[in-house]
């Protein structure tokens, strides 16, 4: 039977060459109105190998008859699709060191080749069919490690041509084969299989070991990587972000990573654990983007920057970089105070403290029951105990006392000193001013743990001297968005701490006798409060003062909130004058009857402030009586 | 980038630039015009635009035909810059003072050429390649009563000034996203399957994919963006208070099918950007619980106030003043 000589084989293998020449470098360079000229004729080139490899090797059809043990043509899987997870390519079909397997392995190495070659210049239909036809030549082959790499990438590509064609379940069917196939030939055999590209070369250019597993892992690394857009196509995130776990830590133990581009990847994936409450998970994401990120090196110096602009950007760069990094812990911090808060507050907002002992109880059950098991590990021998290291600066557990708070918290306040070195208020105002807001927030979640009345108010007050210059240093009319949200937050602030003063007053034998300087500095707090709820509120107004019609959806809730506190706020301050406190009840009913008027001018608002709503309904109701009150007062006493 | 250039195209067959361009130029001799003709002050109108490519953290000007293309890609020195008075701008890019559609036409063409020399030596690698051509107008012009048009103009108003002038500014971005433009990557036309699975890209696109995971409304988290710059870019004018028409140009040709789907989910995207003024609002709070003790109070005030004009009224001494709630309950912090 006809087989190729030497010389023959030879000119194949050079074929072959002269066509991934074509198609992977040459084709770059192609002219704009003849794009895929160097990948037809690479085309034409595969075609040639194809047929040669058809004509010899064959015999006419005579398969069976030189000499090999009798396995019958195993038979076609479906030419559309994939059977689940078709396992008996292992046991069954032609073994690649039989004639019949070889043969078939280089004709669907070659309809492997030919079907990328027609997806690449958009001619999907054929592709699909070569790449089919690759198929059905390998299903007559055993896997084994001359083609199990081939049998992983052809379903990768039919798998990106279905997910393109908007047919995911297709896609996800090859793809989990082909993940089914890596794992099972992993475990049985796991011997550096042979790369498609050394189907048509000689004894000399063979990959060494390294090489081949080098490209097969990658080969799976992909298809772990096209899982997770798959599964995140189908909105099953959670397994998305095992894939995105696996395709990054492949990375890691592959040693193929750019080490600021998987540092920010792992980075960001910390985020969504962060969202889904799996704090140790979130931990070790972000651990592992710390130490990782170090090695990008160090950062050049300022003189180095000053001297080439590539340094200076390569400091711009990694600075940038690790200052993100630093923003994703300053969040892990904060909503680990934050849901701890929801665990442990009351329905007045304060520490419960049965909730606490609660809490405490089940943690030391769950100690001795040794906890949970780590399910993420990233790293290499190298990095284990590094990123060991980090993670044993901040608990992952929810914190249920100050102590607790006031760790997480010193950690948190740490990344934002860190993150605000890069991200300075001059280049990067909103940057920077996010990460006020977060230091902010952090101060307040803590001083939801702290007892102490008076170091309470110490921790908001720093709040406010955080936040009031920036406020009043920012552009109005670049920064709207911004001031609004700052004078929201001060405006709340300012009524916290007013309110905690106001506890401490009543705290002591008799509420009435109130010190004039208690009653001075309650006041200040109070018209603070009122002063930038009102700004806030002036902000909704056109540049001519008009309040608006309509309240945007956005603003909506915010605004009618603001409106019921100055009202609040305007009759809780404290005047020993008589007209002042008519004064100020006025100007509260005002406000309580806006917020009435507008719900029922805009019955689809009231469901933004529903409490709001009715407490001013029975405000509205009850304030004139005492403005009545008042004035009666102040007309006998005349 | 819809800029049909060819001077012999007709005017239906003009792209959205020029279209734009044209109309904006008509817009200020109108102007001119009416000002002339009412004889009043008229309007002073300066024009500036700006060409900029984005690929990666790269930012290329355009502009700049004075250096070869390696050293432009080596350095550009260009920053864009954020402070507290001035909102975003860039530095080292360079601004062009058009006074004519013409001449605003010839800058995007030269622009235009300059960035498709850049992307066939583009490494394979660096397949997002975004270009921003902006337009600056300002115009000064004398602050009267009746100037009601442009409510959409960003404005500076001189309120301090009993006289006259105004400065109105604004900005137009037109945006070229990456991959919307017919490149040549490795022989491929445009890529394939931008929303599905990218193969070309490698892993580069790993990133997406683990930052959709999150949950984007909560704004919990914290982003990292790889398209930073651009976003940064066009910062103001995603959200915030500035009027922003997003105009998605698309194609009825099949051929154009992947882009066309493509820009209409990104339009989609960009439409569901919305800010939140304020970010927690805690809804339980001790606050709403302490003022229904005050109203409670209140209530119990007036059931008293009225008891004891029942009973004055029953003893028959209506007509006589009623003397008032004892003062220390109205003074009272409650």
């Amino acid at each position: 039977m006809a087989s190729f000589s030497s010389n023959e084989w030879k000119a194949v293998c050079a074929k072959f060459t002269n066509a991934q020449q074509l198609s992977d470098v040459e084709s770059r360079t192609d002219p704009e109105n003849d794009p895929f000229r160097s990948k037809y004729k690479a085309r034409e080139l595969l075609t040639e190998i194809y047929c040669s490899l058809k004509n010899f090797e064959a015999g006419d059809g005579e398969e069976h008859d030189d000499g090999e043990t009798s396995e019958p043509e195993p038979t076609e899987e479906p030419l559309d699709g994939e059977k689940p997870v078709d396992l008996d390519a292992f046991s069954r079909g032609w073994s690649s060191d039989s004639r019949a397997g070889l043969r078939a392995a280089r004709l669907a190495a070659v309809e492997y080749y030919l079907g990328v070659n027609h997806v690449d210049t958009e001619e999907l239909s054929a592709g699909q069919e070569h790449l089919m036809n690759c198929m059905k030549h390998l299903g007559k082959c055993r896997v084994s490690s001359e083609n199990v790499s081939l049998f992983i990438h052809v379903r990768n590509q039919l798998g990106i041509l279905w997910a393109g064609r908007d047919e995911t379940e297709k896609s996800q069917g090859f793809l989990e084969t082909a993940e089914s196939i890596y794992q099972r030939y992993m475990k049985e055999n796991g011997s550096p299989p042979t790369d498609m590209t050394e189907y048509f070369c000689s004894e000399e250019n063979q990959l060494t070991h390294q090489e081949r597993t080098k490209k097969f892992e990658l080969a799976y690394t992909h298809t772990l990587y096209y899982l997770a857009q798959v599964y995140q196509y189908f909105g099953e995130n959670e397994r998305a972000a095992n894939y995105c776990y696996s395709t990054l830590q492949r990375q890691l133990q592959l040693n193929q990573f750019n080490p600021m581009e998987w540092a920010l990847n792992a980075a960001t994936l910390s985020q969504y654990y962060i969202t889904k409450g799996q704090y140790m998970e979130g931990r070790h994401c972000l651990a592992a983007a710390t130490v990782i990120s170090g090695l990008a090196g160090e950062v050049p110096s300022e003189a180095a920057a000053q001297e080439s602009e590539a340094e200076r950007d390569r400091r711009e760069q990694l600075k940038q970089k690790r200052s993100e990094i630093a923003r994703c812990w300053i969040k892990y911090c904060l909503n680990l105070l934050r849901d701890a808060k929801k665990l442990l507050e009351d329905n007045i907002g304060e520490l419960d403290t049965d909730r606490q002992d609660e809490l405490r109880r089940a943690r030391r059950r769950e100690e001795e029951e040794e906890g949970r098991k780590q399910a993420l590990l990233f790293g290499s021998e190298d990095t284990f105990d590094s990123i060991a290291s980090v993670e044993e600066k901040v608990s992952y557990l929810f914190p249920l006392d100050f102590t607790e708070a006031r760790a997480i918290f010193l950690v948190g306040q740490n990344y934002v000193n860190q993150a605000k070195e890069h991200f300075q208020m001059d280049g990067f105002v909103t940057d920077h001013i996010e990460i006020l807001q977060d230091h902010s927030a952090l101060f307040r979640a803590l001083a939801f743990f702290e007892e102490d009345v008076e170091r309470r108010c110490k921790m908001h007050k720093r709040r406010v001297d955080m936040l009031e210059p920036i406020c009043n240093d920012l552009n109005s009319q670049y920064y709207l968005l911004i001031r609004r949200q700052l004078m929201f937050e001060l405006a709340e602030t300012y009524n916290e701490m007013m309110d905690l003063k106001l506890t401490l007053a009543n705290r002591q034998e008799d509420s009435q006798s109130l010190d004039n300087h208690t009653i001075k500095k309650f006041n200040h707090l109070c018209s603070a409060s009122a002063k930038y709820f009102q700004m806030f509120l002036d902000s909704l107004c056109s540049p001519e003062g008009k309040i608006p019609e309509h309240l945007e959806e956005d603003v909506l809730r915010p605004a009618l909130v603001a409106r019921f506190r100055v009202a609040r706020l305007h009759s809780k301050l404290i005047s020993s004058s008589p007209p002042v406190q008519l004064d100020n009840l006025n100007k509260a009913l005002e406000n309580y009857k806006y917020v009435v008027q507008y719900c029922e001018a805009h019955p689809e608002a009231a469901a933004a402030a529903e409490t709001e709503l009715e407490l001013s309904k029975e405000m509205v109701g009850l304030l004139p009586l005492k403005i009545n009150r008042l004035k009666a007062r102040m007309a006998t006493n005349n | 980038m819809g800029t049909g250039f060819d001077i012999n195209i007709g005017e239906e067959e003009l792209g959205i630039i020029p279209r734009a361009i044209n109309h904006l130029f008509r817009g200020i001799e109108e102007r001119r015009q009416a000002a002339t003709e009412q004889g009043t002050p008229v309007p002073e109108f300066k024009i500036n635009a700006q060409f900029l490519e984005l690929y990666n953290e790269e930012v290329l000007d355009l502009f700049d035909s004075t250096r070869e293309l390696e050293a432009r890609r080596q350095k550009s020195g260009i920053k864009i810059h954020e402070d507290a008075n001035g909102g975003i701008y860039t530095v080292g890019v360079t601004t062009r003072t058009v006074t004519s559609a013409a001449e605003m036409m010839q800058c995007l063409k030269l622009g235009a050429l300059s960035r498709s020399t850049a992307s066939t030596q583009m490494n394979v690698q660096s397949s997002r390649s975004h270009a921003i051509f902006t337009i600056h107008l300002c115009q000064v012009r004398v602050c009267s009563p009746d100037n009601h048009e442009n409510a959409t103009d960003n404005r500076l108003a001189n309120s301090s000034e009993i006289n006259e002038f105004e400065t109105l500014t604004a900005k137009f971005h037109f945006v070229d996203l990456a991959g919307s433009e017919r490149l040549k990557r490795t022989g491929a036309t445009g890529d394939r399957a931008k929303e599905g699975i990218s193969i070309n890209c490698g892993l580069l696109a790993l990133g997406n994919v683990i930052s959709a995971l999150g949950d984007r409304g909560k704004r919990s988290t914290h982003v990292p963006y790889r398209d930073s710059k651009l976003t940064r870019l066009l910062q103001d004018s995603l959200g915030g208070n500035s009027q922003t028409v997003m105009i998605a140009c698309i194609s009825p040709s099949d051929r154009d099918f992947m882009e066309t789907l493509n820009t209409l989910k990104y339009a989609n995207r960009a439409r569901n950007i919305k800010n939140k003024v304020v970010v927690n609002q805690d809804r339980a709070s001790q606050q709403i619980s302490v003022l229904r003790t005050e109203i409670a109070r209140l209530q119990m005030e007036l059931m008293e106030y009225k008891a004891v004009r029942a009973v004055l009224v029953l003893d028959g001494m209506s007509d006589q003043v009623l003397d008032p709630i004892p003062s220390h309950l109205v003074l009272s912090v409650c």
